[in-house]
């Protein structure tokens, strides 16, 4: 037992990292972010593109409903290792510029990017399956009315349906982000220092695992109050539902 | 769905057969070697009796190389060679380098050979044994580019392998302007052939082979740094850690250790390695 308290609780090497194991967090954090609203926005974009009505628009429903299975269906860590290691070789091949290939924008390094890439592409996928919940549960008496009223199937979507759907999977939305949050660290893979990859830098350097616990009680300091707000949107929506209702 | 009877024993049957099944796991180990030899089980403890269990990052080519359990390598044959002499088989463990030294610290192998480089710090952990391989470093790049000396790392983003001496050197000798460690020294090459580090930064040999595999890529100048390989022995095994270096002089002695190293290096080897010893700390 005193191994495992020198190994993993080793305050002094905790306070010594600190910085170190904090700008790897910092890191997490930039490629949760930018990732977590992409990938809000590209779902989005993904369910309307499967809702889209007619047989005209049929084959672009079967290329929605083709992306979004095979997204769903390939581990993360897959695709940001064939991204990364493929994006070079595609750019080169289609005559791309180098910093397409390699992209170093704004001073982030290309791991960060290919990162970005794999989580928004994996993610905007499962995303498009809570919002397409979130569209269906809307009752049907809604696009009725909306259509009557002379609307167009996208005046509808846009003024009706969307805002009552988006409003009902924020809870759901909430937790696949915690989720991307922590499956961010598998861009350490591809030597991105985010939080796990600084705390596995520590431990190689250091023989001590200190690090990591440190990274996991930083984790933590964001995804316990996002699990709470959680929680209290859900039982907000619950209120409502329920006879008396809550304040509007 | 109601949970009948039926369905919960159903149930607890699929759960308790993955659960076997999970428990009967077989690590990747070395086909036990041939020969009806006594193992010296009494004098060692053994992770498992009988054998050598050695730990390694495979692959890193001339070192270790190959598929379970047909590994080969430099290290490999030698420590194969070594519990030959102590009249014992082998398992070789392939094991991810960034933990090898805590990993075999808590006891998960007996030794580890895994072209790892004799210094201070890794000596708080572990015990080495007489040096085996006087080693280099070398600056991998990308052929005909701008890079070809130390000194034109200033700025680059260089790729090494996590926990390795080059990595410590990266960082302590050159300008670089990042580091980016990788699990494997495959993925650094990748990321050099890709264009997406600028150098890597490795043990000389595995470069060379390196360079030999991949089009494009050369070594632009080998780094001295006098440092050299001993095999890794947890800190109170000195029993088969002194047995271990009596086997190992003995194949120095004998030629078997220049046969092995003309093997894979296609050269003799120099006489500071026959004669190094090393006492740990």
């Amino acid at each position: 037992m005193d191994v495992v308290l020198e190994q993993y609780f080793d305050l002094g090497l905790m306070v010594e990292e600190f910085g170190f194991v904090l700008d790897g967090f910092w890191e997490t954090l930039q490629l949760s972010i930018l990732s977590g609203v992409l990938a809000l926005a590209w779902g989005l974009v993904l369910a309307l593109l499967r809702q889209l009505p007619g047989r005209a628009l049929a084959p672009v429903r079967f290329v929605t409903i083709a992306y979004i299975d095979a997204f769903r269906g390939v581990p993360l860590l897959l695709v940001i290792l064939i991204i990364s290691g493929s994006l070079p070789f595609v750019a080169e091949g289609l005559g791309l510029p180098r910093s397409v290939g390699i992209p170093q924008w704004l001073g982030k390094p290309d791991p960060f990017w290919y990162g970005v890439f794999a989580i928004t592409v994996t993610y905007g996928a499962y995303m498009a399956e809570v919002y397409r919940a979130g569209i269906e549960s809307v009752p049907g008496g809604q696009t009725e009315a909306a259509r009557s009223l002379g609307m167009s199937h996208g005046q509808a979507m846009h003024h009706v349906v969307v805002p009552q759907a988006v409003r009902r999977v924020i809870p759901p939305l909430l937790n696949d982000f915690i989720a991307l949050m922590k499956d961010s660290s598998l861009v350490g893979v591809i030597a991105l220092l985010e939080v796990v990859e600084a705390g596995r830098t520590v431990q190689a350097e250091t023989l001590n695992s200190s690090a990591l616990t440190l990274g996991a009680l930083m984790f933590l300091v964001v995804t316990i109050p996002l699990a709470r707000l959680v929680d209290r949107l859900i039982a907000g929506q619950q209120a409502r539902f329920q006879r008396g209702g809550a304040p509007a | 769905m109601i949970l009948v009877r039926s369905h919960r024993f159903a149930l607890v049957a699929l759960l308790a057969l993955a659960l076997l099944g999970a428990g009967c796991g077989d690590d990747e180990g070395d086909e036990p070697q041939d020969g009806g030899q006594e193992p010296a089980a009494e004098e060692f403890e053994l992770v498992n009796p009988g054998a050598l269990t050695v730990g390694s990052d495979i692959p890193f080519p001339p070192f270790e190389q190959g598929r379970a359990p047909d590994y080969e390598g430099f290290d490999i044959d030698l420590a194969r060679e070594i519990a030959r002499r102590l009249e014992l088989e082998t398992r070789i463990q392939d094991t991810p380098f960034d933990t090898i030294f805590r990993d075999l610290a808590q006891g998960k192998f007996d030794a580890v050979a895994s072209a790892t480089t004799i210094t201070e710090e890794r000596e708080r952990a572990v015990d080495f044994s007489d040096p085996y391989y006087a080693a280099e470093q070398a600056l991998l790049v990308e052929a005909g580019g701008e890079i070809q000396a130390v000194d034109d790392l200033a700025g680059a983003i260089v790729g090494v392998q996590d926990g390795t001496t080059g990595a410590d050197y990266v960082n302590d000798e050159t300008e670089a302007r990042a580091v980016r460690g990788y699990g494997e020294a495959d993925d650094a090459y990748n990321a050099l052939q890709a264009g997406q580090v600028n150098a890597v930064i490795i043990d000389l040999p595995a470069a060379q082979d390196a360079a030999r595999q991949t089009e494009g890529l050369e070594v632009a100048t080998a780094i001295e740094t006098g440092e050299q390989y001993g095999i890794a022995f947890q800190e109170d095994a000195d029993a088969l850690r002194e047995a271990a270096n009596d086997a190992l002089a003995e194949l120095k002695r004998d030629g078997t250790y220049e046969e092995i190293y003309r093997q894979w290096f296609n050269r003799a080897p120099p006489q500071s390695i026959l004669e190094a010893t090393h006492q740990p700390s």
